[in-house]
């Protein structure tokens, strides 16, 4: 997993230069408090919803704001900021969500989640949308 | 004047009024392009919700003398997962497999048919398989297939929530190295 690692890193550096200062706040504030980070994730919300039907998200997530998501083939993404963790394997922040995002055969081969080919900027928006749910 | 007849008359001025003032809303809304009908705005959720009830109803009143045939035999669903693959796969998806741009792009979205397949009966996926729906973007394949055929899509499509993303990977492989292209 050496070269996720480095993406991790590199997607991280990206969201310290899209927020700056706010994010690097709250990724230091998530050790302390018990309470979920509001994690920058620099996205567009409304993009974002409007994203996750153009990639076909609701066909198997029931998304909550967004009208016809009853999908049941995956899990229901209700309050996704709460979440602890993406697919059972890796830490639920906006950086690991949009690496899963795009490219979830990579994290977990086999999984019935398939790669959509869901663009670097169309997955910090869905990010974004994702972590507004509480 | 009778009271009654009185009655009567306001009634009818009322609902004169009433539908006057209807049709005028009716020519707003359409002249003025109020309702968007971009593919990426969903519906309204109260539109949304009686359209979707009004579908599955308009299908499940329509499933009279419709009869599956027994679908368990394997080279049905073989057959079908051919077809599936041939012509279904771009816009429905299959198990681990994304649907193409033009599915993702639509709006209704294509369902999931392992879903479809658990919540509806062989019958009723018969009948949307050969009929369609209308402006949804499902097309109608009986003038495609014969009936034969039709029923070995319903027969793969039955089966769809047993395959895991292997396992349909597999069939895949299995077909293309047959040679069925």
């Amino acid at each position: 997993m050496g070269s996720k690692g480095r993406r991790t890193r590199r997607t991280i550096k990206k969201i310290k230069r899209a927020s700056g200062f706010f994010a690097a706040l709250a990724l230091l504030d998530a050790c302390g408090r018990p309470d979920p980070p509001s994690l920058g994730t620099g996205g567009n919300p409304a993009r974002g919803r409007i994203a996750l039907q153009q990639y076909a998200c609701t066909t198997c997530h029931v998304i909550p704001g967004i009208v016809g998501a009853k999908g049941l083939a995956g899990p229901p993404l209700t309050g996704w900021a709460n979440r602890i963790y993406i697919a059972g394997l890796l830490p639920n922040t906006p950086d690991d969500l949009v690496l899963w995002l795009r490219d979830p055969q990579r994290i977990s081969p086999g999984t019935a989640m398939p790669n959509l080919g869901v663009t670097e900027r169309d997955a910090w928006d869905m990010a974004a949308y994702l972590f507004s749910l509480k | 004047m009778a009271p009654s007849r009185k009655f009567l008359i306001h009634a009818a001025i009322t609902l004169i009024i009433l539908g006057g003032l209807g049709v005028l809303g009716a020519a707003v809304m359409v002249l003025g392009g109020v309702y968007n009908v971009a593919a990426i705005y969903q519906h309204t959720r109260p539109v949304y919700e009686i359209l979707d009830f009004a579908l599955d109803r308009s299908v499940e009143v329509r499933l009279d003398g419709v009869d599956a045939p027994p679908l368990d035999d394997p080279l049905l669903a073989e057959r079908g997962f051919l077809i599936y693959r041939d012509k279904c796969v771009q816009c429905h998806g299959a198990p681990g497999v994304p649907p193409d741009d033009l599915g993702k792009g639509m709006l209704p979205l294509p369902n999931n048919l392992a879903q479809t397949a658990r919540e509806k009966s062989a019958e009723y996926i018969y009948w949307v398989v050969a009929n369609g729906i209308r402006m949804t973007g499902m097309p109608a394949w009986q003038y495609r297939f014969n009936e034969q055929d039709l029923w070995a899509v319903v027969a793969f499509v039955e089966r769809l929530p047993e395959f895991s993303p292997k396992e349909y990977e597999k069939w895949d492989r299995k077909a293309g190295e047959r040679g069925e292209r």
